[in-house]
């Protein structure tokens, strides 16, 4: 089925004169009627909207994870300032009837049609795992979370309700006399329900697609047994080249401005006399073309492609489900094995941070939450205190600012391996790296090592020519003699 | 005359053609004034990484050591490479090429002898910066790491695939004039390339410099590639970034291309000098 473009200038088709007469307001842009891919592709952490336009010849997609592809006719128009075509989807969002093949090689490895599919997160955007569900599951999925947004609503309306009652009596029994403590009021007042994390998309439709990787071609298929125009692409499906532990590095001095680490053995070079924070994530590394293309499909390509690690999610205690170790199950990811895949369950195995200082093992550090505490007065400054502390000192409306490992670098301090250690002695892979205290002494001395080259071609050069010279006097004392 | 007793001999003058040339290089002030520009752009890479370690508070990176290591790699072996160029054009030039063929010298002895001359002295001179990287490792405080050994033995064989591209360059050149001109030609274009692509490339697609120059970024992406196939700087680069990130196989396949490389170019400078022949 080919398609027919359907051209349309907007500010043409208003024919709105006031418009016209102020540029700033004037929509300009060509918009025209297009297939297009539009992909709900999964990036480690969470889906990622996006949509491929007939000037993108290839899509890219995480292997072994759900990602959607849905087959849409839209308006597309090209918008100069970021160069790349826009989709104006709330003008035209029609599904496009077919079947997607996915083809391998030349042979047809699949076919799949568009069914319904909701994208959820349990736990919230980013604090969680994805969840996609899949024809009636997306129906009834995406009711349930209607309902629970429903009853949230209702929580909070009886919250405001509730609060105004109890301001309104708290008034009345402070005036009668009844309140005698700061507890009192506490211990009556209503609570705040919890956040509302809970996030769905609406219902629509897509193919999904959980492939191996691999080099595919795509087309979708009409009902009348046509090629979709545009529709032929080709589809790069990926997986991490290697997966590890990042660390977000906080130093005590500037802890609005951390620093990151995610090369697994990567060397963290410091000041003495200095404490840091290691906040440790998971992390996975693709190809810096692949992965770029996966999350902005009109980027331009690249000549050499490079590796770039990514950022999931952060080490939690509690949490274990997003990390492994050293040594588990045969189908586990290690690091420097370059076995690609997914990590495994940890079974809530909890983990320390060892130590190494000129081979002896230290006492081990625990994970600790922190809190930020700005210097009372005008002048800048703050303190980092321990969650515990910090409340001591009266930060009781305030969740903790960071959690981490503390590592003091005193002055007297060789350099350090660090890793992080389950409670049953395992070392998590990719979590190692070297903390090398740097000198602080004045970095001109280093142009001392110029006088090595320096001195060695005063050597050289002056036994050369002291050499030449003694031989010059020998040739030159026979011809005196002769003469 | 047996082929065990002619082997003998172009071992023999090759040998000698080594030694007088690697005396003329270790004795001349010239090499020890580029090592020490060399050292000296270095240590001003590693004082800049210092001082932001001593202002930020710490710097993450792989090796803190390999970026200046490989300024000063690069700087020496485009020095000695562009030095023999000079050296084999001049003695054809000056007919001395051709006086030393009367004798027992052939385009085999002679090939070698210039090339393991030179490449003694490159050989000399990464233990030189050795010394001098423990020095500023002990004045900085700062520990060598594994990986720096491993980046040495690549810089090792790239900085030989460069010398011998600079031996096969003045073999097939007329004069020291159109062979300086060759020779620097093609390292400025590598290297300008190589740095233009980079350029290039970050440029966003917002700013308005996009347009305009996403032809020539494109063409100078296609040659980029090409380049990364030839280039020793680019085998350099590459072979310690993917050492760094534990992709030894990487690593040594490209150790093994540079190495194949130098081999290809070496026995193209010796037939090359038999077909271009010794006078000018």
């Amino acid at each position: 089925m080919s398609m027919d473009i359907d051209v349309r200038i907007v500010a043409a088709d208003n024919h709105d004169d006031d418009k016209r007469d102020l540029p700033g307001l004037v929509d300009k842009t060509e918009k025209r009627a297009e297939f297009v891919y539009g992909v709900n592709a999964y990036n480690g952490t969470l889906y990622q909207g996006v949509f491929h336009p007939p000037s993108v010849d290839t899509i890219y997609l995480l292997a072994d994870e759900i990602n959607i592809i849905s087959p849409r006719k839209t308006l597309i128009y090209y918008w100069a300032v970021t160069n790349e075509y826009k989709a104006d989807f709330d003008s035209m969002n029609e599904d496009i009837p077919g079947t997607l093949e996915i083809r391998l090689k030349g042979e047809l490895v699949l076919t799949v049609e568009p069914t319904d599919y909701v994208i959820q997160y349990p736990e919230g955007i980013t604090r969680g795992a994805a969840e996609v569900y899949l024809g009636g599951a997306a129906q009834r999925k995406y009711g349930e979370w209607e309902e629970a947004l429903k009853a949230y609503r209702l929580d909070v309306s009886e919250y405001y309700e509730n609060s105004r009652n109890w301001r309104t009596d708290l008034t009345d029994r402070v005036q009668s006399g009844e309140i005698t403590s700061e507890d009192d009021v506490l211990v009556s007042q209503p609570m705040r329900p919890v956040d509302f994390l809970y996030s769905s998309t609406k219902v629509f439709r897509g193919v999904p697609l959980n492939l191996p990787p691999g080099r595919y071609d795509i087309q979708m298929r009409s009902d009348a047994g046509k090629i979709v125009a545009d529709s032929v692409k080709e589809l790069v499906v990926f997986q991490s080249d290697r997966v590890g532990v990042g660390y977000t590095v906080i130093p005590e001095d500037k802890w609005t401005t951390p620093e990151q680490t995610y090369n697994p053995d990567e060397m963290l070079y410091v000041r003495s006399n200095n404490i840091l924070y290691l906040d440790p994530f998971f992390e996975s590394e693709y190809n810096d073309q692949y992965f770029t293309h996966l999350e902005a499909p009109q980027a331009p390509n690249f000549v050499n492609s490079d590796w770039k690690w990514v950022k999931e999610e952060n080490f939690k205690i509690s949490d274990p489900s997003r990390w492994r170790r050293s040594g588990d199950s045969a189908d586990v990811t290690f690091i420097g094995e370059r076995r690609p895949g997914r990590h495994i369950n940890d079974e809530g195995i909890a983990y320390d941070m060892q130590v190494v200082e000129r081979s002896m093992i230290q006492d081990p550090i625990e994970f600790e939450d922190y809190m930020v505490r700005q210097n009372p007065g005008k002048a800048l400054g703050y303190e980092i205190l321990e969650a515990m502390e910090g409340l001591s000192q009266g930060m009781r409306d305030r969740a903790p600012d960071f959690s981490a490992f503390q590592i003091i670098v005193r002055r007297s301090l060789q350099d350090l391996e660090v890793n992080l250690q389950g409670d049953d002695g395992a070392i998590l892979g990719g979590s190692a790296r070297t903390v090398d205290v740097v000198s602080g002494t004045g970095s001109t001395n280093l142009f001392l090592a110029l006088i090595l080259p320096i001195l060695l071609g005063i050597v050289m050069v002056g036994y050369r020519r002291y050499s030449l010279k003694i031989h010059r006097e020998k040739l030159a004392s026979p011809a005196i003699e002769n003469s | 005359m047996s082929d065990t007793s002619k082997l003998y001999k172009q071992i023999q003058t090759a040998l000698t053609i080594h030694r007088r040339d690697f005396r003329i290089t270790i004795f001349g002030p010239v090499l020890y004034i580029v090592t020490t520009i060399s050292i000296a752009i270095g240590i001003v890479i590693i004082r800049n990484y210092l001082n932001y370690i001593e202002s930020n508070g710490l710097y993450p990176m792989p090796d803190l050591f390999s970026f200046p290591f490989r300024w000063v790699i690069i700087l020496t072996s485009v020095y000695l490479a562009f030095s023999v160029v000079v050296a084999i054009a001049r003695e054809r030039e000056s007919g001395a090429m051709e006086l030393l063929f009367y004798g027992p010298v052939d385009n085999v002895s002679y090939v070698l002898g210039k090339y393991s001359a030179q490449l003694t002295v490159y050989c000399s001179l990464i233990i030189l910066y050795l010394i001098c990287f423990f020095i500023l490792s002990n004045i900085a405080g700062v520990q060598i790491p594994g990986s720096f050994y491993m980046m040495m033995l690549l810089s090792l064989v790239t900085g030989a695939y460069l010398i011998s591209v600079g031996v096969f360059v003045s073999t097939m050149s007329r004069n020291v004039r159109s062979a300086t001109l060759v020779f620097l030609t093609l390292i400025a274009s590598t290297l300008l390339i190589q740095a233009s692509q980079a350029w290039l490339s970050n440029i966003a697609p917002e700013s308005d410099y996009y347009n305009p120059v996403l032809l020539l970024q494109q063409l100078l992406g296609w040659i980029q590639v090409v380049l990364t196939w030839l280039s020793p700087f680019s085998y350099l680069n590459y072979g310690v970034s993917e050492m760094l990130r534990g992709n030894m196989s990487a690593f040594l396949r490209v150790v093994g291309l540079s190495f194949v490389f130098c081999i290809t170019f070496v026995f193209s400078s010796i037939i090359g000098l038999k077909i271009r022949g010794v006078r000018q």
